[in-house]
């Protein structure tokens, strides 16, 4: 039997279409590993570009609680639970955690400035509005990174999984990537702009 | 209160005057003509056997004659015209001063109107309405708006433009750009780029590279370019793709474009006022206008413009 195959092989190699057949396969195995690597280094490359906007914010925060302490005394347990989101944050192992968290964040920054129209002071101070507005535009800017990220990271997963791709996958030892994912309500949270219309 | 009545009394009188001169100065012009014809056979023809045959005719006396009746009813020919020309800008000068500004002060407080003043060709060009297109060889426009709709400041204004190409048999032919409506809006996100979303395509655009969004029903409405795909993403967010959708069901040809925090549309085929030709009745015009400007404003109530806040960008 297995001098059969052996033979059967040995003659296979003197046909020219198994020579063909054989560099469409090297081909197609070439091309497949270029797109996985292609789609996992556009991963990596949306990820590093929310990364920046998402530190924006995280520099933001100490000036945004410095600023509203002051006035905003009622609040202090919301400010202490900001200020100890931002410094979990910088300690998340990973990505899952550090998105959940990033979505907390978000969530309290949004209710930190819907709160913050009950004080007419605080609203008419100038360094505040300067501060609402970096971080009006720097949510616009996440939600967009995130966006394009999540839309990376869908491809890049469904090629993870799809036949035959997932077979090239798994010998890469290449693993799904987290998809960032902020709770309806977590949305609609930076939409600072909104509240104080 | 506009007196339609009234305007389309005037309508008639300078209609008939219109008619009659009009027939006059068609009639003069066919004598021109005629008489142009009897000139060169009995008259040049003639003398000029005079001056080169040295012969004695007749026609040295009819040629004076002819030249003076020749020029006589050609001068009535152009007097009949200019006459003629003058009610249709009567017409144009009365219904503009009785029915247009007055229908447009009452119906539009808000806005400030200009006939004769659209946005520049320059303009046109850099909101990337029509990246798609050659330049705008030809290109005019009018119905200048400016004002504000629920506290947001926009401006509008009727353009029309093409360029001239040659088709297959060597004939010049004018080929339509966009014949329509743009308006301009600030827009409340500042991009160092432009975002354009066309409804027709796809189209290879200079600078431009073709973005999916992650919305299905929004990449089957339109097709988005941008020269980044962050600025595509920035600009259309989810809430935002959902009103883009409803306008381009409520007027499917439109485009939009974001150019810095500007935000311009373009609604081909729209306008919003006109004024009529002489032999058309004004009676119903209004019920028209009025038709226009609730598409229109319930177009921008689609987009929900009022949202579109503007804020001070460092």
């Amino acid at each position: 039997m297995a001098a059969d195959i052996i033979e059967w092989t040995k003659n296979l190699v003197k046909e020219w279409y198994a020579w063909v057949l054989l560099v469409l396969f090297l081909l197609y195995l070439i091309s497949t590993y270029n797109r996985l690597i292609g789609l996992k280094n556009r991963v990596f490359e949306t990820r590093a570009g929310m990364d920046v906007y998402l530190k924006q914010r995280a520099d933001l925060v100490p000036n945004l609680v410095a600023s509203v302490k002051r006035y905003m005394e009622h609040e202090r347990e919301l400010l202490e639970r900001i200020t100890l989101l931002r410094s979990r944050l910088l300690e998340a192992k990973d990505d899952k955690e550090k998105f959940s968290l990033e979505g907390e964040l978000g969530r309290l920054l949004g209710r930190l400035l819907m709160v913050a129209e009950n004080y007419p002071t605080l609203r008419a101070s100038e360094n505040f509005l300067e501060l609402q507005r970096a971080l009006f535009e720097i949510e616009d800017r996440i939600s967009a990174s995130r966006r394009i990220y999540n839309v990376a990271v869908t491809d890049y997963n469904n090629a993870l999984e799809m036949i035959p791709s997932n077979f090239m996958a798994s010998l890469m030892g290449l693993q799904k990537a987290e998809w960032f994912e902020v709770e309806e309500k977590d949305r609609q949270a930076p939409n600072v702009g909104e509240m104080f219309k | 209160m506009i007196d339609w009545k009234a305007i389309e009394r005037e309508r008639k009188r300078l209609r008939r005057l219109s008619i009659l001169y009009g027939f006059l100065a068609v009639l003069f012009k066919a004598f021109v003509e005629m008489y142009s014809f009897f000139f060169w056979v009995f008259v040049f023809l003639p003398l000029l056997a005079k001056i080169f045959l040295k012969k004695d005719t007749w026609a040295w006396y009819w040629y004076l004659i002819f030249v003076f009746v020749f020029l006589f009813q050609g001068f009535l020919y152009v007097i009949f015209s200019a006459v003629e020309e003058d009610i249709y800008k009567r017409w144009r000068a009365y219904y503009f001063r009785h029915a247009l500004l007055p229908f447009i002060k009452s119906n539009l407080p808000d806005f400030r109107y200009k006939y004769r003043k659209f946005f520049s060709r320059d303009e046109f060009l850099a909101s990337y309405l029509f990246h798609d297109s050659p330049f705008p060889e030809v290109y005019t426009g009018r119905d200048y708006l400016k004002g504000s709709y629920k506290g947001k400041p926009l401006e509008c204004s009727w353009v029309s433009c093409g360029y001239y190409t040659t088709d297959e048999d060597g004939n010049s032919v004018y080929v339509d750009i966009f014949r329509g409506l743009i308006l301009k809006l600030n827009f409340h996100k500042s991009l160092d780029g432009a975002v354009l979303l066309y409804s027709d395509g796809p189209f290879s655009l200079k600078g431009f590279n073709r973005y999916r969004l992650d919305s299905e029903e929004f990449n089957r409405s339109f097709h988005v370019y941008s020269d980044s795909e962050f600025n595509a993403f920035y600009v259309l967010d989810h809430a935002f793709m959902e009103r883009l959708v409803k306008f381009k069901k409520a007027y499917p040809k439109v485009r939009f474009s974001f150019v810095k925090n500007t935000l311009y549309i373009a609604l081909p085929d729209f306008y919003l006022f006109y004024i009529p030709s002489i032999d058309q009745s004004v009676l119903k015009i209004e019920k028209e206008y009025k038709q226009n400007l609730s598409l229109f404003f319930s177009l921008l109530d689609a987009l929900e413009i009022e949202r579109l806040k503007a804020i001070k960008c460092s």
